[in-house]
């Protein structure tokens, strides 16, 4: 319930952030411009702008959950606000929790309304005719031709991966940054996401006979045990409907299982970190 | 936060660890199936692999591919393919690269007589199949690799074998991403095929075929400007019906008195002409190749050919009973290296590729050719083929 | 219970890492606070008066030692509905106003929804901000920002309250209302733990000090027994610079002014020095019993622990 108070409160204070909201315009901005994609066949375009628009979402996504992630709590620390919430009775893990809590349903905000503004670019985009249409005034040709593409489930479920892929971001930068500097945690947050992004190639490597067997299981324990971020991009099936991808929802709610339990991990240690931190 | 509670939370730690462990050894099979771009077989640069990190993958690839375009525009078709190989590598969905890839590589890259340069088929054609493989769902790349080996190479067995596999598949609206019929020239094309193969009853039951599947068609697409293609197969099935009875009592009496015969002129430089009494527009085709010549294999997709390798394709249109033609490939030394030390020079009249009226004299597979010099019977087909065995320094 | 706080032998060091040495911020602190009085915990900056509120808040941990709040050890949850701190220039969510910033903090303590308006509307009444409550924070002044943070120490009724530097960088008339609520909030019965280093402050609220001096407490003792001095302060006119030198070498403090002298000697040498005075044609203007300033106090035990 008090975590849920902070929570609240830090989701307040996060959207008027207007680091985060130029980000945000930033993102919706570049959506909007791959309307302008009109090189190659139709079907191309539409490749492109389904890939650059997941891409763009994620891209900026990625700068909000990490300048969300490494701040929330040093940010409260800095400007002695903590003094005044933790001499209240607020035990420390509410408090980490529910900043976290706060910043995660930033993101989903955020996430929210980029993966809007990239749905309906799309829906634009497949409609190309059906606007042109519209630009006759002939209302009766739009209706008709209009259509609702049966890729939105799809496209959603990509955008949720992105998120599930910066909620996990933001996790560990809320763990990190109960022991770590704002800077050095940006580093750290930033080095742990590659390594976790490149997971074909850790997974390759830690099976590749070539590898030397010291650097095989230094590969496996990067692969198995730094969170996995490379699970989340499940982008080429979502792009390409046509290709069959045999089980991917159940794949996708595995990589959200995987991503809730990696979350929790870094709440745990997080807190047991920030009990014994002097703020 | 009590002692008892620190080490409960710390002892919590080791089965979630366990069970993230465990999740990600089972995610790690799939998610193969959901991520172009194997690691394991890079032949790029890995600063492609950046764009990855930040699931651009397929922006790049995107991107990639309109400066491919631009390439092409500009005539450097040398650099599009190396393109073409990272672009499918980083999104082997993107399936107009590969269509288009194997088309550059089938017809762009020409000698200063405007003929392919044939080495570059087999790429082409590894091209596809990586393609196929990775698209396998579609009638797409199907029917681009049936439609290359129909119309550039001349392999009807192959096309007719990409285009049935095309003919079973759907496409894809890029509009809803929803599976749809395949266009209706599909099938018609594969008629068309097994015409050319000379697999003529094949070819009236596919007609057959494609007038039923034509009218499913139409009926279920509601679309009536689709009746267009019924009737067009309707008018081929009883054309060919017409034909194959008018053909079937064709004798064997039209001797087309072939011969033909080789001049040096030059260095690199030599007329080819001869005689072939049949209607004009029909052609005579003209391989110079490698005595020992074989056709490059590629287990998979590379644009690495043999370039000591020389083979050149033309074909000598028939004007009035004779053919002639200057073969100038002296500023084409790349493509003609001419370095093996004999050659074989191959003329062909090959009745299957003869059009229509020629056809009408001498049967689909020949069988009007009264021809006794130079017939060769290949696959039932009577063919005109007369070869020279040439030197090095004969056509030096 | 008599004491509200007892510390016992608390110290805190510190790794420095410029330094690579252990820094001793507070040092074998022992000290009981009265409930219901105002205790002035006074020290130069950086005496460790902060850290040891920080301590007793549980927001640091002491290297070692103990201290009990209330009954309770510092940080635990139950003590921490009856406390309320004002931190030393205190922040708070900018992006909040007046109002939501309170109701913020009263939603911590559990208040209901109806109370907590009724209560919030009264705090900010009490500090005067009530035409100012839907503004935001970025917009206060610094002396509103301080009762903001004295409203939000009261929000939970405390019984026991930790003031750092309550007065710090405020107008004299502020300065006036927030002594006054002080003494308010003793006469309600409250505990306030009183840290600051604005003497006159100190001297004019707190019922107790004690002196803090790098880590090591000083002096402690009810300001009336501290200041009530016995020294006399003897002015006078005309005095000759022999016997100006003379009463000098008894006195604590002496000065002269356009002729005029000011001396401050022990009672038992008042006598003698008014007839040294007197005799050599000196001119008395007055003799005033002595009272020292907590200021004098003040100076003297930090400089004794320099000296020492």
């Amino acid at each position: 319930m008090t975590a849920w108070v902070i929570a609240r409160n830090t989701f307040g204070e996060a959207i008027r952030k207007k680091i985060l909201n130029v980000f945000l315009i930033l993102a919706l901005g570049s959506v909007l411009i791959s309307l302008t994609f009109t090189f190659l066949e139709f079907r191309q375009q539409v490749v492109i702008l389904k890939s650059f628009g997941l891409g763009m979402v994620q891209f900026w996504g990625l700068f909000i959950a990490i300048i969300m992630g490494i701040s929330l709590i040093p940010a409260d620390i800095e400007q002695r606000t903590i003094y005044t919430i933790l001499s209240k009775p607020v035990k420390r893990y509410e408090y980490v929790l529910g900043r976290f809590l706060g910043g995660a349903i930033t993101l989903a905000v955020n996430v929210a309304l980029m993966g809007a503004a990239f749905l309906l670019v799309f829906l634009l985009k497949v409609n190309t005719r059906a606007l042109e249409s519209l630009a006759s005034l002939d209302f009766g040709p739009f209706w008709t031709s209009w259509v609702w593409s049966g890729e939105v489930p799809g496209l959603i479920g990509g955008i949720a991966m992105v998120y599930m892929k910066l909620l996990l971001l933001l996790a560990v930068a809320v763990c990190f940054s109960t022991f770590a500097t704002v800077t050095v945690n940006f580093f750290l947050s930033s080095a742990v996401f590659i390594a976790g992004s490149i997971s074909s190639v850790t997974e390759a490597m830690s099976k590749s006979p070539n590898t030397p067997i010291v650097l095989r299981w230094l590969y496996a324990a990067v692969h198995y045990v730094v969170p996995n971020f490379g699970n989340y991009d499940v982008q080429n099936p979502i792009i390409h409907p046509e290709v069959p991808a045999a089980d991917l929802s159940l794949y996708m709610w595995k990589a959200v299982f995987y991503g809730l339990a990696y979350t929790i991990i870094l709440l745990v240690v997080g807190v047991l970190v920030f009990e014994r931190k002097e703020v | 936060m009590s002692v008892t509670a620190r080490r409960s939370l710390l002892a919590m730690l080791v089965p979630l660890l366990a069970l993230v462990v465990w999740l990600q050894v089972q995610l790690d099979p799939m998610r193969q199936r959901y991520q172009p771009g194997k690691v394991t077989n890079i032949e790029i640069g890995t600063q492609f692999v950046a764009a990855t990190l930040i699931g651009l993958k397929e922006v790049v690839a995107g991107l990639l591919w309109v400066r491919a375009d631009e390439f092409f525009h500009s005539g450097n078709y040398a650099a599009v393919i190396p393109i073409v190989r990272i672009v499918t590598w980083l999104d082997p969905h993107q399936i107009d690269v590969y269509d288009t890839g194997a088309w550059h590589l089938s017809y762009n890259f020409t000698d200063s007589q405007e003929r392919s340069d044939r080495r570059y088929i087999p790429p082409a054609q590894a091209l596809y199949r990586e393609g196929i493989a990775n698209n396998p769902d579609i009638y797409d790349l199907y029917f681009a690799q049936g439609w290359m080996n129909f119309h550039k190479v001349l392999d009807f067995k192959k096309a007719i074998e990409a285009f049935t596999e095309a003919n079973k598949r759907p496409a894809v609206d890029p509009s809803t991403g929803k599976k749809r019929m395949r266009p209706q020239f599909v099938g018609h094309t594969l008629a068309h095929a097994y015409r050319k193969d000379g697999q003529i009853d094949r070819a009236i039951e596919q007609w057959r075929q494609n007038i039923k599947d034509n009218e499913r068609y139409v009926r279920e697409s509601g679309d009536p400007g689709e009746q267009v293609m019924v009737d067009v197969a309707r008018n081929n099935l009883n054309q060919l019906l017409r034909e194959k009875e008018e053909r079937s009592r064709l004798k064997p009496v039209k001797d087309a008195k072939f011969e033909a015969q080789w001049q040096f002129l030059g260095p690199r430089k030599f007329r080819v002409f001869g005689t072939l009494d049949l209607p004009t527009g029909a052609r005579v085709r003209l391989v110079l190749r490698d005595k020992d010549f074989k056709e490059q294999e590629f287990q998979k997709f590379s644009w690495d050919i043999d370039t000591n390798q020389t083979i050149l394709i033309d074909d000598l249109y028939v004007r009035d009973g004779r053919f002639s033609r200057t073969i100038d490939i002296e500023r084409d030394v790349s493509i003609y290296p001419l370095k093996a030390e004999q050659y074989v020079m191959t003329f062909t009249f090959n009745p299957l590729t003869a059009p229509d009226f020629v056809q009408d004299v001498i049967g689909f597979k020949g069988e009007g050719l009264a021809d006794q010099k130079y017939l060769v019977v290949r696959n039932g087909v009577r063919m005109l083929e007369k070869s020279f065995l040439i030197k090095r320094n004969q056509l030096l | 219970m008599e004491n509200a706080i007892e510390i016992r032998d608390l110290t805190k060091s510190f790794h420095s890492v410029l330094t690579g040495e252990d820094v001793i911020a507070v040092d074998h602190l022992t000290l009981d606070i009265h409930r219901g009085e105002i205790f002035g915990f006074l020290g130069p900056n950086g005496a460790g008066k902060t850290t040891t509120i920080k301590m007793l808040l549980g927001l640091i941990f002491p290297t070692s030692g103990t201290a009990s709040i209330l009954g309770y050890p510092p940080g635990d949850i139950e003590v921490k509905r009856k406390i309320s701190y004002l931190p030393e220039s205190p922040y708070f969510y900018e992006h909040l106003s007046g109002y939501e910033v309170l109701d913020f903090y009263a939603t911590l303590f559990g208040i209901p929804a109806a109370e907590r308006k009724k209560k919030v509307d009264e705090l900010l009444d009490l500090v005067g901000l009530s035409d100012n409550k839907h503004k935001r924070l970025r917009h206060y002044s610094k002396g509103m920002l301080q009762r903001i943070g004295l409203a939000q120490a009261l929000i939970n009724d405390p019984d026991l309250l930790f003031l750092d530097e309550p007065t710090s960088g405020l107008d004299p008339i502020a300065h006036l209302d927030i002594r006054d609520m002080i003494l308010r909030l003793r006469d309600e019965g409250r505990t306030v733990f009183l840290s600051s280093h604005q003497l006159s402050d100190v001297e004019m609220v707190c019922d107790r000090v004690s002196i803090l001096d790098r880590g090591k407490l000083m002096r402690v003792g009810s300001l009336k027994e501290m200041l009530a001095g016995k020294s006399v302060e003897i002015r006078a006119e005309r005095v000759r610079d022999d016997i100006f030198e003379k009463v000098k070498a008894h006195s604590s403090d002496a000065f002269t002014v356009d002729g005029a002298i000011r001396v401050r000697v022990e009672q038992s040498f008042v006598n003698e020095t008014v007839q040294m005075i007197m005799q050599t044609g000196g001119e008395i203007t007055a003799v005033i019993p002595g009272k020292r300033t907590l200021e004098d106090i003040f100076i003297e035990t930090v400089r004794e622990g320099t000296v020492s």
